[in-house]
């Protein structure tokens, strides 16, 4: 029995090892699988996974993946992405948050909170029209106002870190012969949809040298590049950007613009190299490894390389190496960080406050002056999803970036909680304690509000920023350089919570006002137009050679009569440099009367011409005489982004001294005033308040303000009020126990 | 009686069936788990407790009062009258809780967070409740105290008229003046520059229990003292 037990058992056993081994064989197929591709994928790039920098003395590729010889008589330029890309997962990075906003595939540009825009400025028609391709609410794609990539990348080469606009668009099939396309013909784009000032981006709109948006989120092909055969059916820019691009080559991701540590890497160089139509130099030039000779922009476009070469004439550009920078196995050294400098993050975000002794007597980031850099914070994966470290942000990886934000670092998040991280105090962050301020403060109101950009004032600042003004090119910077930008404007916006919910929470925002010729429709919906169309169709009308602002009422000629009727007889005569505010504003207005009627010449039936600026729409009142009037349009609506930087220390912040700081009569904080700044002189300009913008009523903001009169009053009567209460309920507490103690000595008794 | 009533209603309570899993999933209610929820999170639970609260003590002050009028000849028969002066004060006590119970309540249960006009009128009346609650408490007390306080002409030969208040009226007058002093010290103490913002978290949640308390022994006072008047207890 005990044997048959036993055997029993010893065949269980053996039975279930069986079992095992077969589900392990099983079971563990999948995983060797996802192991040796998880390996695959890991093994087509090297990594040291080492804090330590790799020093790279590397060899030079050129596009098209052709070992450099620096010898050679005239060796191409080195292509980033073919160098950069032996190592590195160049496919990756190039879908970036700084590379990808003409990405069309929307996993990889998750667009997130609206920020700052391309500002296209042009001050010979007064434009300052906000672009981006990320469909932000409130500006519009360039293709919707007839701005290629090409005409993108030239207008804002300076400020491009390649990839992205820079990389032109893949060339549509070859139809048959005689046969245009099927499909949408690459005229003119449609317009974007209206714009709105909702928090939701508007709907994607067909780019020139972009993907229209199909129905089911799938993409349709390209079709900015044309085959030959169908040139003619094309308007004439859209032919001149294909060939162009086949002169000037494509821009990279510019990796060393970020990645150099090289003081001599000059990012000033490269915007030269790109503003010449040098994309493809642009690098080479700027890592100061050759001498560049010759300009792309000085050929025509139907250059043909070949042909000129052979006669002798003018050529694509130069290259001259200099031998100094190879060893004897022709090898770079590069010298590359993993974490860029701040150095390199200013090139491109730098905001310049105006106003007295403001460039030297202004602070830097409390951050930076701790120790931090860009990087510490806004950071990325191998990807290069930059995080930009606002409340509620999503990354594409799915990564928790919550403690990346000023809440998150600061006062811990939920997600921190729950991964097991500690709550707060990522990088050293103190926690800080905000005695007094009643939690309601923390919750309506963001931490940059109180914390970041400067305190507001009773009139919102003027500011420049690398971006809209060009800051780093070397240049001369008037404080009215357009387009205008104030700061900081306190306004209630509802975003995402940590917990995934919706509030309303004030930001501090930077706020510019679009300008720009346009056209109505009967809907009232304004679509600009491209500004060089309007450049070319109006030179002679406004007749504006510097500054629109200045030129407009100075430079330009007006009849006799037309003074007298603007400016009254007495005043007729006056130098143009003499104008009071209101004359200035009335000539500029009659002038864009002018200008309004040439549009209205081929605008085309029931659509209106449009001047929009500093918040105001004007167009013909009265087509005899010429009557301007102005009108509110959605299109003059002033577009803002968020601020973040830079952040003051505690003791600087809003609220510091006291309550009465914010919460009392005339307190900046609520009644500071925005006014608007256009190119178009204007006497009386929009202005409004700042407690319009967070979303307060006046009558509220006025009692409340009046209770806080008495409040160090109700504070003292409180105290008394309590201490006398206290003191009754202990005098009878004593009294109620000498009466229990005394009705006991009675009983006993 | 008043015993006897406690009794049955406890009786009640404890027949009841325990709300199971699949009562509470299909919306009924789980008393453990709004305990568990005041338990852990006693400030998100707040709006729960208001209706729980409200809905209790009107329910006792209806059952109790049915029984009084049941009894109310063996009442004490008519209590010693207010002063002009008292009554006074005490109308000021009513209306200003009056007003911050309803600013407060309606807030956290209609509009989730108290802000704008309300929050206003809140603190107007927290400025009156103030200065009325000392004389309240000045006024009041000596009626509420010890029998052995209690004023009594031992010359007279008249007999004297009950006591101003009764046990219970006496009972909820110091419940009163203990929250309202825990209410007005938690807001008075949070707007000096002392606590954190994870301090004046536990004292706004402080704030609102001993507010919700104040409310209740303010009621049950009005009911008691009312009761009183009528001379039924």
């Amino acid at each position: 029995m005990v044997d048959l037990v036993r055997h029993r058992n010893r065949f269980n056993m053996n039975v279930a090892a069986l079992l095992a081994i077969a589900l392990a064989a099983l079971g563990g197929l999948p995983t060797l699988d996802s192991a040796s591709t998880a390996r695959a994928a890991d093994d087509a790039f090297v990594k040291t996974h080492s804090r330590a920098q790799y020093v790279h003395w590397i060899t030079l590729y050129d596009a098209g993946g052709n070992q450099i010889d620096p010898q050679a008589t005239n060796p191409p330029p080195y292509s980033p992405a073919k160098t950069c890309g032996k190592c590195h997962d160049y496919k990756s990075i190039a879908h970036g948050y700084h590379f990808n906003a003409f990405d069309p595939t929307p996993p990889t540009s998750r667009s997130g909170r609206p920020g700052e825009p391309w500002i296209w400025t042009d001050i010979k028609t007064g434009t300052q029209l906000p672009l981006s391709a990320r469909g932000w609410a409130g500006t519009y794609k360039p293709g919707a106002v007839g701005i290629n990539q090409w005409d993108f990348v030239l207008k804002f080469a300076r400020h491009l870190p390649g990839g992205g606009p820079g990389v032109p668009p893949e060339p549509a099939p070859p139809p048959p012969e005689g046969k245009a396309p099927e499909g949408k013909s690459p005229e003119a784009p449609a317009p974007d949809a209206p714009k709105t000032q909702d928090a939701t981006p508007a709907a994607p709109a067909a780019d020139a040298g972009g993907a229209a948006k199909a129905e089911g989120g799938e993409q349709a092909k390209p079709q900015a590049a044309v085959a030959p055969n169908v040139a003619a059916a094309i308007p004439a820019p859209l032919v001149a950007e294909s060939v162009r691009w086949k002169l000037s080559g494509q821009l990279d991701v510019e990796c060393l613009l970020c990645h150099s540590n090289d003081r001599s890497y000059s990012s000033e160089v490269f915007a030269e190299q790109v503003g010449a139509q040098n994309f493809a130099w642009a690098a080479t030039a700027a890592a100061g490894l050759a001498k560049i000779d010759g300009r792309v922009d000085r050929l025509k476009d139907d250059f043909d390389p070949a042909a000129e070469a052979a006669a002798g004439s003018a050529t694509l550009p130069k290259v001259t190496y200099y031998p100094q920078r190879f060893n004897a196995e022709g090898k770079v050294f590069f010298d590359v960080i993993r974490k860029p400098t701040n150095n390199s993050c200013y090139v491109c975000h730098t905001a310049r406050p105006l106003g007295d002794h403001a460039d030297w007597n202004h602070d830097d980031d409390v951050h930076v002056k701790a120790g931090l850099s860009c990087v510490d914070c806004h950071r990325n994966d191998l990807g290069h999803h930059t995080v930009r470290a606002f409340e509620g942000e999503e990354h594409p990886t799915d990564a928790k970036v919550s403690t990346l934000s000023c809440r998150g670092c600061h006062l811990g998040s939920d997600e921190a909680t729950s991964a097991g991280i500690g709550e707060a105090g990522r990088l050293g962050a103190p926690k800080p304690a905000h005695k007094g301020l009643p939690p309601l403060h923390l919750e309506k109101m963001s931490c940059t509000s109180c914390h970041s950009g400067p305190a507001p004032q009773d009139v919102a600042q003027a500011a420049q920023t690398s971006l809209a003004h060009g800051l780093d090119v070397p240049g001369h910077y008037d404080d009215n350089l357009p387009p205008g930008i104030v700061q900081p404007v306190l306004i209630k916006r509802k975003v995402k919570t940590l917990d995934g919910g919706e509030d309303e929470v004030i930001y501090p925002y930077r706020q510019v006002w679009p300008a720009f010729w346009g056209v109505m429709d009967k809907a009232g919906h304004v679509t600009p137009l491209n500004p060089d169309e309007a450049s070319t169709k109006l030179r002679t009308t406004l007749r504006v050679r510097d500054a629109f602002t200045v030129d407009i009422v100075e430079k330009v000629r007006l009849k006799s009569e037309e003074k007298e009727q603007l400016l009254g007889k007495e005043r007729a005569d006056v130098k143009a440099s003499e104008y009071t505010a209101a004359e200035r504003a009335a000539v500029a207005r009659f002038v864009v009367g002018k200008g309004l009627a040439k549009l209205a010449e081929d605008a085309g039936e029931n659509r209106t011409p449009v001047y929009i600026s500093g918040g105001k729409a004007y167009r013909i009142k009265n087509k005899e005489t010429g009557e301007v009037e102005s009108f509110e349009n959605d299109a003059a609506k002033p577009y803002q982004w968020a601020l973040g930087h830079d952040v003051r220390p505690a003791r600087w912040s809003l609220g510091v001294t006291g309550c009465f700081e914010c919460h009392s009569d005339g307190a900046a904080i609520f009644e500071g005033k925005v006014s608007a700044i256009g190119p178009l002189p204007d006497a009386e300009p929009v202005t409004t308040v700042m407690y319009e913008h967070a979303g307060f009523e006046p009558d509220v903001l006025k009692a409340w303000n009046q209770s806080f009169q008495g409040r160090s009053t109700f504070k003292w009567i409180g105290f008394i009020s309590i201490g006398i209460v206290a003191l009754v309920l202990l005098l009878y507490l004593l009294l109620g126990m000498n009466a229990l103690v005394g009705g006991a000595r009675r009983a006993r008794k | 009686m008043y015993q006897r009533l406690m009794t049955i209603l406890a009786d009640a309570t404890e027949a009841a069936p325990a709300p199971t899993t699949d009562a509470a999933g299909a919306g009924g209610f789980d008393l453990k788990q709004l305990i568990s929820d005041f338990i852990d999170h006693p400030s998100e639970s707040f709006a729960s407790v208001i209706t729980a609260m409200i809905i209790f003590t009107g329910v006792v002050i209806f059952l109790h009062f049915l029984v009084a009028a049941a009894t109310k000849e063996r009442g004490p028969g008519r209590r010693a009258s207010w002063s002009n002066w008292e009554r006074l004060v005490y109308l000021g006590v009513l209306a200003t809780v009056a007003v911050l119970g309803t600013t407060a309540f309606y807030s956290i249960l209609v509009m989730g967070s108290m802000h704008r006009w309300l929050l206003f009128f809140h603190l107007m009346g927290a400025g009156a409740f103030v200065v009325v609650f000392a004389l309240f408490a000045l006024t009041s007390a000596r009626a509420a105290g010890p029998r052995c306080c209690a004023t009594s002409s031992s010359s007279s030969d008249e007999p004297t008229a009950p006591e101003k208040y009764s046990c219970f009226t006496k009972f909820t007058f110091w419940v009163l003046l203990l929250a309202g002093v825990a209410t007005a010290a938690t807001m008075l103490l949070s707007m000096l520059p002392i606590m954190d913002t994870h301090m004046m978290e536990q004292m706004i949640t402080l704030h609102r229990y001993s507010g919700l308390l104040l409310v209740v022994a303010t009621l049950m006072h009005l009911y008691s003292a009312w009761l009183g008047r009528l001379g039924w207890r």
